[in-house]
């Protein structure tokens, strides 16, 4: 299984490295996007306030904390952003019937989408990251800016099986781009990543904790605030371990509902 | 016996919804399929033959476990079709459309390469399988192989979809009109191999058309669609037989009268010719059920007649006879 897990992975990566590498305009987008996003985060959150008076409400240093932040949003949001729109792009170009048709599972195949762009966000994510925690902290930072690199990649696996159940509803809507619009936006808002978690309404926060992303986003937090992972840390990647396996049936559950849904209407060729 | 496909009474509906107004809408149900039945057995193909419409690609879709049916059975190798997907998809190889369902920005090698890998192929009988199918459909020639899908004319877009029909090296392949719009050097070449598939390696081959002359060379057995029901069913011959229309002998003749030569046929053969002037002479046409039996009696009145022979035909009922006949309910 693992073995079968791998060729998809390599065939997707394939995929999704010609698609890189033969369009110039996404590998600009790609090689810019960290930068982009944290310039944004940076300005939105100067706007709020100055540097130290973020770092004395926090504790946390402003810049590693955007760029962290920044990344973590880009990594996690990896899965849900692959399959939603990889299905729905394969249905627009006529290469979805053959991939109904495949005997190989559905689940399985959703998840290799999403791992060949995480190894490149990574990628990406070690040039913008790696300085950045080397010049203001110079070799433990190295070691930190790893562990947040290595805990990110942990939030976005344990995000996927949740990732897999909103990507079906975005493809049993039918609505594509239009849905993603409303749900990308949201699951930003509940994962902490824009607005940490302790500072939303508390009916939103109850939602957050049943949400794995929340959980990890707010494990790495207060790793960078308090410069290394608590118990309280640990429990929170706990409870995100152990939210991602509850999901998973029901993940295999909704994509199978997609496909036999794909099923009655007939796939488009 | 163990059929390649059996289809067992299928029906499918689709139901599509028109706009009346803002709020309201009106639901229309078509009927794609009206209980068609038929079987597949290994080492033939079999040509689904119908106009636009007809129900062909509904019934592949059908049959690749692709869309499921209102109500009947498909089995596939003697198994259940949707009871048993995966071990049905193991043993289907489908193309469904010429034009499209590749990945653009990836070269024909690379496409394969990926829904090989999809198909379970490991990698080294993948890689060796794909450069055999590249040389068999002369896409390495053509320069397909390590050219992006997107840069490839519609040729090499048809012969890299029936590659992939082909990846997995299934028992049964289902060919959706995979000569449509194809340049003859390549329709032929499609036309070859899918013979070859069936008579030499005794592949059961599904292949929808409405080119009767494509169909006519290229199935043994034919099952005419229209409107949602197979009309008929037969071989080309056989086809050709279960209509009412004459066979027609066509002579031309050099020298003598038009007007004693009809007389002459009207009165010894009780038919009525048709004899125009032609570029070689007389153009002689009689329609009539059994040619063989009047053709020594023709050949008499010819000598009688003082004219020289220079060409002389039976036709038959075209392929194209038949499908008008049924699809319509008459001959043209």
């Amino acid at each position: 299984m693992l073995k079968r897990f791998i060729s998809l992975v390599r065939a997707e990566y394939m995929f999704v490295a010609a698609e890189i590498i033969r369009r110039k305009t996404i590998l600009f987008a790609l090689i810019l996007w960290p930068y982009i996003i944290m310039a944004f985060i940076v300005l939105l959150g100067s706007s709020m306030g100055t540097m130290s008076y973020f770092q004395q409400k926090t504790g946390a240093n402003p810049i590693l904390f955007f760029i962290t932040g920044s990344f973590l949003l880009i990594v996690s949001l990896i899965f849900f952003d692959e399959i939603s729109s990889r299905f729905w792009y394969d249905e627009f170009i006529g290469t979805l019937p053959y991939i109904m048709i495949a005997p190989t599972s559905k689940t399985m195949l959703a998840l290799a989408m999403g791992f060949p762009r995480l190894i490149i966000n990574i990628l990406v994510g070690l040039s913008s990251l790696i300085p950045v925690y080397f010049i203001l902290k110079s070799f433990p930072g190295l070691v930190e800016a790893l562990i947040v690199i290595a805990l990110s990649i942990f939030s976005a696996l344990t995000f996927s099986t949740l990732a897999i159940i909103f990507s079906s509803l975005v493809l049993i809507s039918g609505g594509g781009w239009r849905v993603l619009s409303i749900i990308r936006p949201l699951i930003m808002l509940i994962s902490g990543v824009l607005y940490p978690r302790f500072l939303l309404p508390l009916t939103i926060k109850f939602f957050t904790i049943i949400f794995p992303l929340a959980n990890s986003v707010e494990a790495i937090q207060l790793f960078l605030v308090q410069e290394g992972l608590t118990a309280y840390s640990l429990m929170l990647l706990g409870l995100a371990t152990a939210l991602a396996l509850l999901y998973a049936p029901v993940s295999i559950r909704s994509l199978r509902i997609w496909e036999h849904r794909i099923l009655i209407k007939g796939a488009k060729t | 016996m163990r059929y390649a496909v059996e289809a067992v009474r299928i029906v499918k509906k689709y139901v599509t919804k028109k706009r009346k107004g803002f709020f309201k809408s009106e639901t229309e149900v078509v009927e794609a399929l009206k209980g068609i039945s038929f079987k597949i057995r290994y080492g033939e193909v079999v040509g689904l033959l119908g106009p636009n419409g007809a129900g062909k690609t509904t019934t592949i879709k059908i049959v690749s476990t692709l869309l499921l049916p209102d109500s009947g059975k498909v089995f596939v190798d003697g198994v259940e079709a949707f009871k048993n997907l995966s071990y049905v998809r193991e043993k289907i190889g489908i193309m469904l459309t010429v034009e499209k369902g590749f990945f653009p920005k990836l070269t024909g090698r690379e496409n394969l390469i990926y829904f090989g890998t999809l198909y379970g192929l490991e990698r080294k009988l993948l890689e060796k399988r794909v450069n055999y199918l590249l040389d068999l459909l002369e896409l390495k020639e053509l320069g397909g192989s390590d050219k992006l899908y997107e840069e490839f004319s519609l040729g090499m877009k048809a012969r890299l979809a029936f590659a992939r029909a082909l990846l997995k090296d299934p028992p049964i392949i289902l060919l959706d009109e995979p000569t449509l719009g194809l340049d003859p050097v390549s329709a032929r070449k499609i036309r070859r191999i899918v013979k070859d598939l069936a008579h030499k390696e005794g592949k059961a081959v599904l292949y929808t058309t409405h080119n009767m002359f494509e169909a006519e060379i290229v199935c043994d057995r034919i099952l005419l669609i229209n409107k949602g029901v197979i009309v008929s069913e037969g071989t080309p011959e056989e086809l050709k037989n279960k209509i009412p229309k004459l066979k027609v002998i066509r002579a031309v003749l050099h020298g003598g009268n038009m007007e004693k030569l009809s007389k002459l046929i009207s009165s010894s053969l009780n038919l009525k010719p048709e004899i125009k002037i032609v570029e070689r002479g007389l153009e002689v046409k009689l329609a009539i059920k059994n040619p063989e039996e009047i053709l020594n009696d023709l050949l008499k009145i010819f000598n009688l007649a003082n004219v020289d022979v220079v060409s002389l035909n039976i036709e038959e009922p075209s392929l194209e006879d038949v499908f008008i006949y049924f699809a319509k309910g008459v001959i043209e």
